[in-house]
């Protein structure tokens, strides 16, 4: 039986990385390798839950294998990158920090400290990234060859939804509020559709703005500026009020630059809503045909892909099949295999 | 072209049948890969007579052809532009930067130096030293033992101060704390009641779109 630990630098409620935490820690106690989340920032509401990266979370890194999950610079790889023999490295991606810079320069530098940073590791036994995206920077970074894993996500079968077109649509963009995001171009594409193809439509942005406070309030005067009606930037939400937004949406829409392998586009399909996106980073492979995927630099095209998807039964039906079969891709059933296979040497290696 | 023979199910239903390969002792493909399998949506039907059941693979589902689709959409755009529409596409309104804020101050513990372990009073010696001739050394040495009793007392006044200082940070982090608690579950009763308005407007077109048959009939 080996032990296996992970350590993430934050554990909080919601946060997709310590989701994934979770589900493997489930996971992994299933196949009999027991072992606790170490995270070295906790949220009051997983004390209990997570252990701290105190002298006692130390500790208990010292006995067992370690999963790092590696998403920003922390002292968490330094941590685990003493022990790379009994290492198995995550990469979720690291939001290169040109995107961030504008609006968080400090965290700008922080996530350029982390995608550096990579360059220096030491090789991990064995090296896991969610999407061929992701396992780009750990090839460029010399870290040898990654196995692609999705995200483990255990999502419900598609929802059965209404499958003709709704008069007052709703389109929905779940995330953090971030400007890597390129909300301003969900805006600006959402105005062109409201103005020449559904009036009566709504936008809701769904997520926080936590560290980008002042990128929010630019959007806000951007909604005023575009003339655009009925634009909701709701906040940080419950996961029950988030899938409540995600029950009402008639559609989803990503202009994202930058993605390593974007949960909330399954989520969307898991809720049976079309999804339009701009092809970037892993999104094409994370919907995997499953959705509209433009360039999106002519923003007249995503306003009229919306249109297509709310107002067209066929297409809709046609990504609600294509959606089914995404979704059986990425069904934990299909996914837990290959995250043991993945981590082998590791479990193994006693 | 071969043929595979497979032992069905007992019981009848639609099933995923998942064709891959295995190297022994090592894995099978669709672990390391999950396209090095052949999915099949299939029906298991057992007969009104007989044991044998029956496989058949389930109608497929309409398929998409997304690259069609957005050239398709492409040229629609380019129609609608010829026509008029989507002439404000490049309106030149972009994301006005906005200033930086300021960054957090750190929390006030931080900023006093508190936790910090060993005295919070410095105990300074040379403060006591006497250049007096003969008397001099006397002189210090009584100094200095009035300067060590002082800091004692300096020191446990200074930690009496850590301690307020650190209980004032806590009531104000817990008030912080509730107060954005307080916005969030105030943000989710207004999103809910965003949607319950918008459910209400729905059963409203519907209702009366129902009297209105009512009334043609």
């Amino acid at each position: 039986m080996t032990i296996v630990h992970q350590l993430l630098p934050n554990a909080a409620p919601g946060d997709a990385i310590t989701n994934q935490a979770f589900a493997w820690r489930e996971l992994l106690a299933g196949w009999g390798h027991p072992g606790e989340i170490v995270a070295e920032h906790v949220h009051p509401d997983l004390m209990g839950k997570v252990q701290r990266l105190d002298r006692s979370g130390k500790r208990l890194l010292a006995q067992g294998k370690i999963v790092l999950r590696y998403a920003i610079w922390s002292k968490t790889a330094e941590l685990a990158l003493r022990r790379p023999d009994h290492l198995a490295l995550c990469y979720h991606n690291i939001t290169p920090g040109r995107f961030l810079r504008a609006f968080n320069p400090e965290l700008a530098a922080l996530c350029d400290r982390g995608r550096q940073a990579l360059a220096r590791f030491a090789r991990p036994k064995v090296l896991i990234a969610d999407s061929s995206f992701n396992a780009d920077d750990l090839r460029k970074a010399g870290l040898g060859e990654p196995t692609v894993v999705p995200l483990l996500l255990d999502m419900a079968r598609p929802r059965q939804r209404p499958i003709e077109a709704h008069p007052d649509p709703t389109v929905l963009s779940v995330g953090r509020i971030v400007p890597n995001k390129r909300l301003e171009d969900v805006l600006k594409a959402f105005a062109l559709y409201q103005r020449h193809r559904a009036p009566r439509a709504s936008l809701v942005l769904v997520g926080s703005a936590v560290g980008f406070e002042n990128y929010r309030s630019a959007l806000e005067r951007l909604v005023e500026r575009l003339g655009a009606q009925r634009v909701f930037l709701t906040g940080p939400l419950s996961s029950h009020a988030r899938d409540a937004w995600y029950g009402h949406a008639d559609a989803y829409v990503s202009m994202s630059v930058h993605e390593g392998f974007c949960a909330p586009l399954v989520e969307a399909i898991a809720h049976g809503i079309p999804v339009v996106a701009r092809g970037a980073g892993a999104v094409p492979e994370t919907l995997g045909g499953a959705g509209i995927v433009l360039d999106g630099e002519d923003l007249s095209l995503v306003a009229e892909a919306l249109h297509e998807v709310v107002s067209s039964t066929e297409t809709r039906t046609a990504l609600a099949a294509a959606g089914a079969r995404r979704l059986a891709e990425l069904s934990p059933a299909a996914v837990a295999p290959r995250i043991r296979a993945a981590l082998a040497p590791v479990l193994e290696g006693g | 072209m071969s043929r595979i023979v497979i032992r069905t199910p007992a019981e009848e239903g639609d099933y995923e049948l998942r064709l891959t390969l295995v190297q022994e002792g090592v894995a099978w493909f669709d672990e390391l890969d999950g396209s090095g399998a052949s999915l099949h949506r299939v029906r298991i039907v057992r007969p009104a007579s007989g044991n044998v059941a029956s496989m058949s693979e389930t109608p497929a589902e309409p398929e998409i052809d997304v690259e069609r689709l957005v050239e398709e959409l492409k040229e629609r755009v380019a129609r609608e532009r010829a026509a008029g529409t989507y002439a404000d596409a490049g309106s030149g309104i972009e994301l006005e930067m906005l200033p930086l804020e300021p960054s957090p101050q750190p929390a006030l513990a931080q900023r006093f130096d508190l936790g910090t372990p060993g005295p919070r009073i410095r105990f300074r010696p040379e403060l006591g030293f006497s250049t007096k001739p003969v008397i001099g050394p006397v002189i210090t040495l009584f100094k200095k033992f009035v300067l060590r009793l002082l800091s004692f007392v300096l020191d446990d006044l200074a930690r009496q101060a850590d301690a307020a200082v650190t209980r004032l940070e806590t009531a104000l982090s817990a008030e912080i704390a509730a107060r954005e608690s307080a916005q969030t579950d105030l943000i989710e009763v207004a999103t809910r009641h965003e949607m319950l308005q918008s459910s209400l407007e729905q059963l409203e077109a519907r209702l009366a779109r129902l009297e209105r048959t009512q009334q043609t009939q």
